[in-house]
């Protein structure tokens, strides 16, 4: 038993040093843009941690002022942001089983709110309202190197005749190596 | 018992194996798939993500109040900051792979692995800083071209030594291996005395230096947030606290490795023992080899 338990612990701790883990925490919220009876788009705002800001801060804020100009806004939008296209802006859409696509991401800002770094942006994509019923959606990095967690910038929607709602869901992803983690996701109610 | 031959396939084999395992991770060269391999059963636990967020925000939280002058804050965030060390680091990485594998590799006891961790720990906050004040603060100021690329520079230096010591260590074997086959008129047991003696001499605090010199990037935000915030003593304080976490960490597995191999070791015939002590001292070289190498490519 002892034999069987020293083989088992040297074989199973190397297996917790793979890949890395959250070092960046981000507060997301999401919003449905709607036209007419249509959804046109996902407005999406990120709040990050006040440690990683701040690093973001001495980064980009190159001159000091503790507000971002439009070209120091640029400046992250070329270097901190255009490039997370290749992981859909870490946005996760599901309608149903069915990944929802998204397309360039628009509209982008970004501001330094109570010292934290504030980006915000709106991804494209079309569907009726009444498809949007069960529209689950949550921001989520694959690397597992940012801890996101979703909630709605608002509650509900009226849209003509329909009323869309949000409540919060819980979903369980696959990360790369590291695992299935619990991640805060919203899912949308059509009535 | 294997001559030295069967040794060296073993390790090549060993190392082949390493490779596969370690490729099929990377996303350049396949894709993500929805079946990757997985730790903790599978299942990250809950506490690990939700302390993690609880207690950076409690941590920014105090600072703040350090700031408005309540000193007795910094006391309740130092507590933090160890117990948010030891949730980081409990996770994957941090060069707890290399401990694991250099521990599992070879006899050591267990100050051996206290003073790795502590050294590896000490070394990754003394290199935060170090890195913070060249690449943040005077790069910023005389070369603000080179301020994005200090961390890299530090990666590749690092990975390249930690490769460069697998290599070393593996070469050793080898060597300690046609060596000992060489006299045929001595027992395993000799053998194994005299193998385990020239390990000794292999010092472990190389590699923790050189695991070391890649700063969490925990410790910079930290210390970067102090500077921003004119906090840096404070900052420095916390640096210490999340490496004390690390190091506890990291001891108690480097202690558990270290455990593990001798009670197994001592649980097997001479001659198993030597199988497996083979086994383990090539798998650890290549593991050590492999993701250098692959850390390096990587930083490239």
């Amino acid at each position: 038993m002892r034999r069987v338990a020293a083989i088992a612990l040297l074989l199973v701790l190397p297996a917790l040093a793979v890949t890395a883990h959250p070092h960046m925490w981000i507060d997301g919220t999401v919003g449905l843009i709607i036209d007419g009876s249509d959804v046109t788009g996902l407005e999406v705002e990120w709040l990050f941690d006040e440690f990683n800001s701040a690093d973001m801060i001495f980064t980009f804020d190159t001159n000091l002022d503790g507000s971002l100009s439009q070209g120091e806004i640029d400046r992250i939008e070329a270097s901190a942001f255009d490039h997370l296209m290749a992981a859909d802006y870490f946005a996760l859409m599901f309608q149903g089983i069915t990944r929802v696509e998204v397309g360039k991401a628009t509209d982008f800002s970004a501001g330094i709110r109570d010292g934290r770094i504030m980006y915000s942006f709106t991804l494209p994509f079309e569907m009726s309202l009444g498809d949007a019923h069960d529209l689950t959606i949550a921001l989520f990095d694959p690397s597992y190197w940012i801890d996101f967690i979703t909630e709605p910038s608002e509650g509900s929607y009226l849209a003509g005749i329909r009323f869309a709602g949000f409540q919060a869901e819980t979903l369980h992803l696959q990360t790369q190596g590291w695992g299935v983690v619990s991640v805060p996701a919203v899912r949308l109610n059509v009535q | 018992m294997i001559n030295a031959r069967s040794r060296r396939l073993i390790a090549i084999g060993l190392l082949l194996l390493v490779c596969v395992a370690a490729a099929a991770q990377n996303p350049f060269t396949q894709a993500p798939a929805p079946d990757s391999p997985t730790i903790y059963g599978g299942r990250v636990p809950e506490f690990i993500r939700s302390w993690s967020r609880s207690l950076q925000e409690n941590i920014a939280m105090l600072s703040r109040r350090v700031s408005g002058g309540e000193w007795t804050a910094a006391l309740t965030a130092f507590g933090l900051a160890v117990v948010f060390g030891m949730v980081h680091i409990a996770g994957p990485g941090h060069g707890k792979m290399f401990a694991i594998s250099y521990f599992s590799g070879r006899d050591a006891r267990l100050r051996q692995g206290i003073a790795y961790s502590a050294i590896a720990n000490a070394v990754d906050s003394i290199s935060a800083f170090a890195l913070v004040m060249l690449g943040y603060v005077v790069l910023r100021a005389v070369l603000p071209q080179f301020r994005a690329e200090g961390p890299r520079i530090l990666q590749i230096i690092s990975y390249a030594i930690v490769t460069l010591f697998g290599i070393l260590h593996l070469l050793s074997h080898l060597r300690t291996s046609g060596h000992n086959h060489s006299h045929d008129g001595h027992s395993h047991h000799d053998h194994a005395e005299q193998s385990a003696d020239e390990r000794k001499a292999r010092p472990a605090w190389m590699l923790a230096v050189s695991v070391g010199l890649v700063p969490c990037p925990v410790s910079t935000i930290l210390i970067v947030y102090g500077i921003a915030n004119g906090v840096l003593p404070l900052m420095i304080l916390m640096v210490i606290g999340v490496s004390i976490g690390g190091f506890i960490v990291m001891s108690v597995m480097s202690g558990a490795v270290i455990l593990g191999r001798t009670k197994l070791m001592g649980a097997l015939d001479a001659g198993a023992a030597h199988t497996v002590s083979a086994i383990l001292e090539y798998t650890a070289s290549g593991a050590i080899i492999v993701v250098g190498i692959l850390l390096l490519v990587g930083s490239l």
